[in-house]
C-alpha cells in the first residue's frame, strides 16, 4: 500500500530560519549569508568591511568554520561583537550551516544591539545554497583566480545569490584571467545577479559593496521583510 | 525524519521509497542512494527500493511568458533573451511515498 508523504525535506531547517528571520526582524537586524569557495576572502572581506563600518553601523558576526575559531579571532580587534560557530564537535563537521546551527548561536548575541549581522559561513560553493538560515540577503564571494566557468559549474550557487564580489581584482595584472568572460558566464546562469570587483587587500571597489549594503538596509526598513 | 510524522505505529516494513530530486538540487542522486544502502539495514527502510524521480529544470519567462527546459548552462529565455526567468521545477527535494508490503493476517 503506497502512504503518500510529499514533504520537502528541507522544511525542518526552513521552519527554524523563519523563527531566526522573526529575531532578526523584531530587532530590525539586517542579517547578511556570506557564502563562497575556501581560500575566496571571505573573512578578509569582513575584515575591510568591519574597518570601514567603524563607529556607525553597529554590525556583528556569526563565524561558522568546520574546526578552529582562527576566522573569529581575525575579526575581534574592529570591537564589534563576533561569535564562532564549528560544526566539527557539535554538528558532525557539517559543510555548511543551517538554520538550527544559527538558531544555537544567537543567545550569545545581543540581536537589540545590532543593525547588521554578517554570518560568514563555511567554505563551499554547493551545500550552503541550499540552506536558509534567516537571512535577508546572500552575498558570494569569488576570487579572480578561481576560473572564468565557475558559475556554469556550479549554477545553484550563483541563482541563489543577490550579489557577488569578485575580489582579489588586485592581482589581475599578473593573471590571464578573462573578466569579460566570467562575466558573461554569470550573466548566463544569473542575468539578475550584480557583480563589484573588490580587492579586500587595497580596499578597491569596497565602497561600492558598502554602499549596497547600506541602501539594501535602508530599503528594507521601508518594507515588510520579505524571504531574500 | 519529519517525514515519519504521521506514520502508523510501529513503523511498517516499507518495501519502496520514492523522493523528487531536482536537476538544480544540491544533492547528488548517486550519493543518496550510496548513503540510504548503508543506513537502511536495522531500520524499518531495510531492504526498501529507493526510487528516485529526477526533477528537470524548467523556466517561465516574465517578458514573453514562453516556457523551456533549461540545461543549467543559460537560464536567460530563449524565445526573447530576457533575464527575468521564473523557476517552475528543478530545486525539489522531496520525500513523496512510502510503499508498504501487504500485511497478511494470522491464521488459527
Amino acid at each position: 500500500m503506497e502512504i503518500s508523504v510529499l514533504r520537502n525535506v528541507l522544511d525542518a531547517n526552513d521552519l527554524i530560519a523563519r523563527e531566526n528571520r522573526r529575531d532578526f526582524d523584531a530587532h530590525r537586524c539586517f542579517v547578511v549569508n556570506l557564502m563562497g569557495t575556501p581560500g575566496s576572502g571571505k573573512t578578509a572581506i569582513l575584515e575591510r568591511t568591519l574597518e570601514m563600518l567603524n563607529g556607525g553601523v553597529r554590525a556583528g558576526v556569526i563565524e561558522g568554520d568546520i574546526q578552529t575559531s582562527l576566522d573569529a579571532e581575525r575579526l575581534v580587534r574592529f570591537g564589534h561583537p563576533v561569535i564562532q560557530i564549528n560544526t566539527d564537535p557539535l554538528f558532525g563537521g557539517e559543510c555548511h550551516l543551517d538554520a538550527r546551527m544559527v538558531r544555537n548561536a544567537l543567545p550569545a548575541l545581543k540581536l537589540d544591539g545590532l543593525d547588521l549581522l554578517f554570518i560568514e559561513n563555511v567554505g563551499n560553493l554547493v551545500c550552503p545554497a541550499e540552506f536558509w538560515v534567516g537571512e535577508d540577503r546572500k552575498v558570494m564571494v569569488m576570487s579572480v583566480t578561481e576560473g572564468e566557468e565557475k558559475p556554469l559549474k556550479y549554477p545553484l550557487m550563483f541563482r541563489v545569490s543577490h550579489l557577488l564580489l569578485l575580489n582579489k581584482i588586485d592581482l589581475l595584472d599578473r593573471l590571464d584571467v578573462d573578466v569579460d568572460r566570467f562575466l558573461a558566464n554569470v550573466a548566463r546562469v544569473n542575468p539578475n545577479l550584480r557583480v563589484i570587483q573588490v580587492s579586500a587587500k587595497n580596499g578597491q571597489g569596497c565602497d561600492e559593496w558598502v554602499t549596497w549594503l547600506q541602501v539594501q538596509r535602508v530599503e528594507k526598513e521601508g518594507t515588510d521583510g520579505e524571504r531574500g | 525524519m519529519a517525514a515519519l510524522d504521521g506514520l502508523p505505529r510501529p513503523l511498517p516494513r516499507v518495501s519502496r521509497v520514492t523522493v523528487r530530486i531536482g536537476r538544480l538540487t544540491a544533492v547528488a542522486p548517486g550519493s543518496l542512494r550510496y548513503h540510504f544502502d548503508l543506513l537502511a539495514p536495522g531500520t524499518f527502510l531495510e531492504g526498501a527500493v529507493l526510487d528516485i524521480e529526477e526533477i528537470p529544470i524548467r523556466g517561465r519567462c516574465g517578458d514573453c511568458t514562453a516556457r523551456f527546459e533549461i540545461d543549467t548552462l543559460s537560464f536567460t529565455c530563449p524565445a526573447c533573451w530576457s533575464g527575468l526567468v521564473e523557476l517552475l521545477s528543478g530545486r525539489e527535494l522531496q520525500v513523496v511515498s512510502l510503499d508498504t508490503a501487504e500485511e497478511v493476517p494470522c491464521g488459527n
